[in-house]
């Protein structure tokens, strides 16, 4: 592997970092992890001093900053006005995963299909990510490195290696390059210490299960389970809480529902949330459903992982980030669900 | 278009849900009385009246002699609401149909028994039909703004029909089962916001069940917690004690 060839790889220590974000901070709106309510979660912080060192997996990706949970689309008169509401700000999302880093890939080409969505398109326009990389997996319910989506290749501006005392970056655009040079300055480059940070990398994530067995083919796996006992199986177990959709960084379905004022003059269309996985998710006006049993919705959204998007998206819509597993009181993961489909496992 | 004419009515309860149907912004009961004309809440109001569109109904029915009135209230309404849990699913009401009547009456008058009339708390959708809920003990207020609304546009009162889970999700609330608490959230109605877990309790289940509940992967999920079966089901008792599918053999 010559990834160093061609690619800069600069460095900023980690005060010269914080006092980087504090400058971003007089331009930008910034979002980090930090600490609420006994908890870490990616927020908007007032100054440097308030984003969390440790990462810990969050309850919430980052998608929320770009595709929020409820949004206003539009804004209505009872005479007949209408305005279309397209808010964004300029903003700096900084350190998100690699995980949270393809998601976002995954959602960047959701939303620009066909015209595009505005709404989305233009909070990610206004945003520099800037994304840290893992050198490690970073729990025992995350399973990245099935999916290889510990590895990053596009989907955010700048990536910072944390190497201890100091950060080594690269840009991923011109975007990212002319951001870095405005906030981080110049202060050398240092591919040594590249290497060694991968080498690292490619040790620790080594010692994993690795893929999962034919990855690249599973959506022609997943086209022949329609009648597999395992979704009877999980289904026995599921709430239908809806839970793994809340947290998942690549769900983008949504509600649309006009919500007139009280004073009955003027209304906003918000757009929110919603979840395959709720009982009347597929509910149609006639009263029927088109997945009543919650094992339909179960192999509906592990489909909608591994082979409707991933055919798509020539990446599962999967990241592997584990949030779904740790949200899941019932213990249903789709690690094990697609260890079973492809029969690398039994069921215990 | 007339202004619909709302009377407020209790039963069983402490009317409480009626204070939270008050307790509004001038400016938001302002426009609420733009709306609609409230013509009898003795709460609130000195007025009665025999003529209204729509009725709100709280409490639970838990005396014989509450059906003809119950009845007559249905009979002039359009459009009948249940306003909170006692009136929706009896909620904490119900916990006395699981002891015998007549030792209900010694044990509240063990002086004169007989006057104390009560029978079986029902809920009011056991005895008329009801056109719409708003659950909750106490109910929330922006529901309750909300349904309203919806019903006097001729709308749905469209309330939420998934689980307590989500709301706590979207705010980021650490699940209280990691916290070694039981919260029975995964299957009961959202619309309070997580008011309960959020604030460091656990959900008690006072807006019912959701429509398609897994009951038996909930209490097997609250047993792995270390929760032994009996006390799983003294969790759903305290407001779900009147749904037939988790009690059944009661009266």
């Amino acid at each position: 592997m010559n990834k160093t060839i061609n690619r800069p790889f600069f460095q900023i220590t980690k005060d010269g970092m914080l006092a980087a974000i504090d400058k971003m901070l007089q331009d930008y709106s910034v979002a980090a992890l930090t600490e609420k309510n006994k908890n870490v979660v990616f927020d908007f912080v007032k100054s440097s001093a308030e984003i969390s060192n440790v990462y810990k997996p969050t309850i919430l990706s980052p998608k929320k900053f770009f595709f929020p949970q409820e949004e206003v689309i539009l804004e209505y008169t009872a005479e007949g006005k209408v305005t279309a509401i397209i808010e964004s700000k300029p903003m700096v999302l900084f350190g998100i995963r690699p995980c949270d880093i393809n998601a976002k890939k995954v959602m960047d080409e959701a939303f620009a299909e066909s015209n595009g969505d505005a709404n989305y398109l233009s909070k990610i326009e206004n945003s520099v990510i800037i994304g840290i990389d893992c050198k490690q997996v970073c729990d025992e319910d995350s399973f990245c490195y099935r999916v290889n989506s510990q590895e990053v290749t596009t989907g955010c501006d700048i990536l910072l290696y944390d190497l201890g005392e100091k950060y080594i970056f690269e840009y991923k655009n011109e975007k990212g390059r002319e951001f870095a040079i405005k906030y981080f300055g110049s202060q050398g480059s240092d591919h040594g210490a590249y290497d060694k940070f991968l080498k690292e990398k490619e040790s620790n994530f080594g010692k994993t299960e690795g893929p999962f067995k034919d990855l690249e083919y599973l959506p022609g796996v997943f086209e022949h389970t329609k009648d597999h006992p395992i979704w009877e199986e999980e289904a026995k177990r599921c709430l239908s809480c809806g839970s793994c959709i809340m947290v998942c960084p690549t769900c983008y379905c949504f509600d649309v529902a006009d919500e007139l004022a009280l004073n009955l003059k003027e209304g906003q269309r918000l757009r929110r949330w919603d979840a395959c996985m709720l009982s009347d998710f597929a509910n149609v006006a006639t009263g029927e459903s088109f997945r009543k049993e919650v094992s339909n919705r179960i192999r509906h959204r592990m489909n909608r992982k591994f082979n409707f998007l991933m055919r798509k998206h020539h990446q599962p819509a999967c990241v592997g980030c584990g949030r779904c597993v740790r949200a899941c009181l019932a213990d249903i993961s789709p690690k094990e669900i697609v260890e079973i489909i492809t029969g690398e496992k039994e069921r215990e | 278009m007339p202004k619909p004419k709302v009377a407020f009515f209790d039963f069983t309860c402490c009317e409480g849900c009626q204070l939270c149907a008050l307790d509004l912004t001038a400016e938001q009961l302002l426009d609420l009385l733009a709306v609609i004309d409230i013509v009898e809440f003795r709460e609130a109001i000195s007025e009665k009246s025999d003529s209204f569109d729509i009725a709100i109904v709280e409490g639970s029915i838990t005396r014989d002699s509450d059906i003809p009135r119950l009845e007559k209230i249905r009979k002039t309404a359009n459009l009948l609401i249940c306003l909170g849990s006692c009136s929706c699913i009896v909620g904490i009401n119900a916990l006395k149909n699981f002891q015998k009547t007549e030792e209900l009456q010694n044990e509240v008058y063990p002086d004169a028994p007989h006057r104390y009339e009560t029978s079986v708390a029902r809920a009011v959708d056991e005895i008329v039909k009801v056109d719409a809920i708003i659950p909750g003990c106490p109910i929330n207020t922006l529901e309750f703004v909300k349904v309203v609304k919806n019903l006097v546009l001729g709308k749905d009162p469209d309330i939420p029909t998934y689980p307590v889970c989500i709301e706590c999700k979207k705010k980021e609330n650490i699940c209280v089962y990691e916290k070694g608490i039981h919260c029975l959230g995964p299957v009961i109605r959202a619309g309070c916001g997580a008011i309960c877990p959020e604030k460091g309790g656990y959900c008690f289940g006072c807006r019912g069940l959701v429509p398609d509940p897994n009951l038996d992967s909930m209490r097997e999920i609250m047993n792995k917690y270390n929760m032994p079966y009996d006390q799983i089901d003294d969790r759903f008792k305290l407001f779900l004690g009147r749904n037939k599918e988790i009690f059944q053999d009661v009266q």
